[in-house]
């Protein structure tokens, strides 16, 4: 990946999200970054959705700043990771902003203008092969899905399909009911999808 | 009083307007407020923002409503309709009883009768001397806009029409992130769906799949139609299980 390649930081993951945020997975350069996407989808909190959001670059200098960075549990997970500092970057279409790119590095501190208008560059550089990708994605066999390119996570949607029957609630509902049980047993969405997918695990059968 | 009214409805529309404009400038966020601003502020039902992309055909951007109803009658329209007449002229279209146009639109007329739609103006979305793209309003009752809602209609978008200035292909860009904005949307529906109906008959997602798709044909709806169904719980485990044994039939055959 260029970013990795020109600039200061370790890894990088490239992602398109809609409107709600739920990403479609395009690269990530390594574990962590994969991580570190993972973790802003199960907590729906992170810079990725401030980023999409806002169109504009979040950037966090240091991570484990916890009183200064306003998302409390993705702080916690990023910062159990090892990450320093985390940049992450708008990819626009026109006016549209249509998905991000997450940069990290172990070391905190801020990037310099220089670093940060290269990044920018790139970014907008890869945004039309980021789209591409993630139309093929959208549209591929399920089997080519994998926990280090999770695409647009079908199990997950896939699992709250049948969670919403399970307990006659909205997909909305159901998604949310995934995310609190991951969160509440300190396991990833994905993991608690695969219990579900593969009948481990019934909502109806959990206590309120 | 209904002037005072009205007036206060417009400048806080131009308020509205002239904000997207300034703060974090969004496109999108600027042709949907004005065409929701347009559905609230004139008599019209309904409202959809089109415009021209590089190869000249003309696309839906923005519209109050997702409805398929809302959208088909918009794409026929920009094939063959009065919305096409006020984009070719740069004027305004009024068409006050779509049902008795004398002929002039037949495939739009059809549509719009069959949606419920009877009254449509179009204002053309005018960047220095081109045409850009078109504002379309509907009503459901028969009866022209008068003329001081046209005004309004053209001046709303004139001055929305500056924001179109700094993107020379915005359609284009728009459209595929559009695009890409649908596509995910309906294969997040189309998942969902294989898990209800997954759970529902108890059987494996592959197959989840296939039996959804029976249910659409069955029913003449597409994927993402059945799909929604199914999440919305109108789709039984009785009727599925009934598609299956109607596969299974068949197989044995």
């Amino acid at each position: 990946m260029p970013f990795i390649e020109l600039l200061p930081i370790s890894g990088a993951a490239v992602s398109v999200v809609d409107q709600r945020g739920l990403q479609v997975s395009v690269a990530a350069s390594d574990d962590v970054a994969a991580r570190l996407e993972e973790l802003q989808f199960d907590l729906g909190e992170g810079p990725q959705f401030d980023c999409v959001r806002s169109g504009k670059p979040v950037l966090v200098s240091d991570v484990n700043d916890a009183l200064g960075i306003p998302w409390p549990m993705f702080q916690r997970g990023a910062s159990s990771l090892a990450v320093g500092a985390i940049f992450t970057l708008p990819l626009r279409m026109g006016a549209v902003t249509v998905g991000a790119v997450t940069l990290h590095r172990e070391r905190p501190g801020p990037l310099t203008g220089q670093e940060l208008l290269e990044a920018t560059t790139l970014a907008a550089a890869i945004t039309g092969v980021a789209v591409e990708r993630a139309f093929h994605a959208i549209y591929r066999d399920e089997d080519d899905e994998t926990v280090h390119h999770p695409g647009i996570r079908r199990d997950v949607h896939q699992a709250t399909g049948m969670i919403l029957v399970q307990l006659d609630i909205s997909a909305t509902e159901a998604f949310a009911r995934l995310q609190a049980r991951a969160f509440s047993m300190g396991t990833s969405v994905q993991a608690v999808a695969l219990d579900v997918l593969e009948h481990r695990l019934d909502f109806s059968d959990l206590p309120d | 009083m209904i002037e005072t009214t009205r007036e206060a409805q417009l400048s806080a529309a131009f308020a509205k307007i002239a904000k997207t404009l300034t703060t974090d400038f969004d496109l999108v966020d600027l042709l949907q407020t004005l065409a929701e601003e347009c559905a609230a502020i004139l008599d019209v039902d309904a409202a959809g923002i089109m415009l021209v992309d590089s190869t000249g055909e003309l696309q839906l951007i923005v519209s109050t409503s997702e409805e398929a109803s809302l959208v088909e009658v918009m794409a026929l329209n920009a094939g063959s309709g009065p919305c096409v007449d006020c984009f070719t002229t740069g004027e305004p279209v009024t068409v006050g009883d779509i049902a008795n146009s004398g002929g002039r639109w037949p495939e739009f007329a059809q549509e719009s009768a069959r949606t419920g739609y009877k009254s449509f103006h179009a204002t053309p979305l005018r960047l220095r001397n081109r045409v850009i793209g078109v504002l379309n309003l509907f009503g459901t009752e028969v009866g022209a806009l008068n003329d001081q809602d046209i005004a309004v209609a053209q001046t709303l978008s004139d001055v929305s029409a500056i924001g179109l200035l700094q993107e020379p292909n915005i359609a284009d860009t728009m459209i595929i992130a559009r695009q890409l904005q649908q596509a995910i949307n309906a294969r997040i529906l189309i998942e969902q769906a294989k898990g209800v109906v997954a759970q529902l008959t108890k059987v494996p997602m592959t197959d989840a799949f296939s039996l959804l798709r029976a249910y659409a044909r069955e029913h003449d709806m597409t994927l993402k139609a059945a799909s929604q169904a199914a999440i919305d719980r109108d789709v039984t485990a009785t009727a599925l299980d009934e598609l299956r044994a109607k596969a299974e039939g068949s197989d044995a055959q």
